[in-house]
């Protein structure tokens, strides 16, 4: 039962990292919807946004790619590697 | 709000507290892509700094509005080419990634608490991910630590640029400067070495860590110190002498106002903190003690603090405008705010230090045994081979002689 609980809370952890990731990327398009409406410097405003939304991207995908690696690679009956980590 | 200088205490703080913050992720990710064996013990205490220090001084920017709920017209007005915003932003991406890039180093050290029954033992079950150390995760987690390790030095070092771009963007003598993104970002790694080196030696003492924390990462860290301190001494000097040898009137008052005037006091105590003492301690191999080093990392840790006054408040001081001159003295909540914020830090450590392994356990490990493999192959590559696997040079050639 508590596994089921932990297990539950761990897709929830990645879920709310996308949430975060999925703010951000929700609010530079309205950041440069604003910088339409204002005619404010509009060009500086794409290229910020260029830079930022790879890096919050990468972050959350990274964390992800973790997650479901660690998940479909657990084999806890028999571990073989030795480090980094192993239980003697 | 009852004095001209509007950008205090706080901003000071926050440009202070970002700027330790350079001592974690940068200084392991650096030390972790150039494989420095000696890293192994010191990088989970680095970016344990990184992760406090970023969430204390990210809030101080929120106590300067005087009204907190206004930071939400960032969400709602933000104007995404004005440097504030791209602080926000390079600031969020930096916590995010090196709370990512603490935690991912973290994981088989949690599964190792998890296996052995520590309570909480949901919390640890909870944070290890199923981790059990097979090849597939260890391949996968070693990948992400890369990426990771990659993508957080360029981060890092745009966080402290953009920070100086709030102050150089604008035309306030004494900011507008086109070499505050290095320095800013030189005064950083400064004051997160140091940072760093009095955080080692006060947990080397408390949890007896001599057996992990040895003289030799005492040295290096200290030869580092060494190096930033004469790059930072050379920017500020690079700084000053262009300004002075301008002469522009608005540029010499506020310079003057910090080599003369009421900010004398600081500016000259910066100078010696951050320079004259570690180039008088640390260049002398005599010198390059623990207790030493640790008087040295303090200093620069105020003194780099007086860095940030130095530049943050003169200028506000002397308005560009035609208004009076303004000394600033902060009030009794900057100062209980930032008291507040130290004791922060250190709670915050004690905290994790309590739950989590302060050193990285499998990177020891992993140290260890990487250490024996490298020495035997490097034996073996000057030892004569061995001759019951292969047929001796000196019978073959015997034979043919013969």
């Amino acid at each position: 039962m508590q596994r089921n609980w932990i297990t539950a809370l761990q897709y929830l952890s990645i879920c709310l990292m996308w949430f975060f990731a999925a703010g951000i990327l929700i609010l530079i398009p309205w950041l440069i919807s604003v910088a339409v409406r204002w005619h404010d410097a509009l060009n500086w405003t794409l290229v910020i946004s260029l830079v930022m939304t790879p890096v919050y991207l990468t972050v959350a995908g990274t964390l992800t790619y973790v997650f479901i690696g660690l998940r479909r690679g657990a084999e806890p009956e028999e571990p073989t590697a030795p480090a980094p980590g192993r239980i003697e | 709000m009852n004095q001209p200088v509007s950008w205090g205490f706080y901003i000071i703080n926050f440009v202070f507290f970002i700027g330790i913050s350079h001592a974690g992720t940068l200084i392991s990710a650096i030390l972790r892509l150039n494989h420095a064996e000696w890293r192994r013990p010191i990088t989970r205490m680095a970016e344990v700094i990184t992760a406090i220090v970023l969430a204390i001084g990210g809030l101080h920017p929120i106590i300067d509005l005087g009204r907190p709920d206004r930071i939400l017209n960032i969400f709602k007005w933000g104007r995404l080419q004005s440097p504030l915003l791209w602080d926000v932003m390079s600031i969020t991406a930096y916590f995010a990634a090196s709370t990512v890039y603490l935690y991912l180093p973290l994981i088989p050290d949690i599964a190792r608490l998890r296996d052995r029954g520590t309570r909480p033992h949901w919390l640890y079950e909870f944070l290890s991910w199923n981790w059990h150390a097979t090849p597939r995760q260890v391949h996968v987690l070693s990948r992400a630590m890369n990426l990771l390790m990659i993508l957080v030095i360029p981060i890092a070092v745009s966080v402290h640029t953009v920070i100086s771009y709030i102050f150089a963007m604008t035309l306030e003598p004494g900011w507008h400067s086109t070499i505050f993104g290095p320095y800013f970002v030189a005064g950083a790694i400064f004051s997160g070495i140091a940072a760093l080196l009095v955080v080692m030696i006060v947990f080397r003492k408390v949890y007896h860590l001599e057996g992990y924390l040895k003289q030799v990462h005492f040295a290096n860290l200290s030869k580092l110190l060494l190096a930033m301190s004469a790059i930072w001494f050379y920017l500020t000097f690079s700084e000053y002498l262009t300004g002075f040898f301008g002469h522009e009137p608005s540029e010499l008052s506020v310079m003057m106002f910090k080599l003369t005037g009421p900010y004398a006091v600081p500016f000259w105590l910066m100078i010696f903190l951050n320079f004259i003492v570690p180039v008088a301690l640390l260049s002398r191999r005599a010198t390059r003690t623990i207790p030493v080093i640790l008087v040295v990392s303090i200093g620069i840790v105020v003194g780099m603090w007086l860095e940030r006054l130095i530049i943050v408040v003169p200028s506000l001081s002397v308005p560009f405008a035609d208004f009076p001159r303004h000394p600033y003295w902060p009030s009794l909540t900057e100062i209980s705010l930032f008291a507040a914020a130290v004791s922060a830090f250190c709670l915050g450590f004690m905290i994790f230090a309590k739950f989590f392994p302060i050193i990285s356990i499998w990177e020891i490990e992993e140290g260890r045994k990487a250490a024996v493999l490298e020495t035997s192959e490097r034996v073996a590559s000057y030892q004569p081979d061995d001759p019951r696997d292969e047929e001796p040079v000196g019978g073959a050639l015997a034979e043919e002689a013969g």
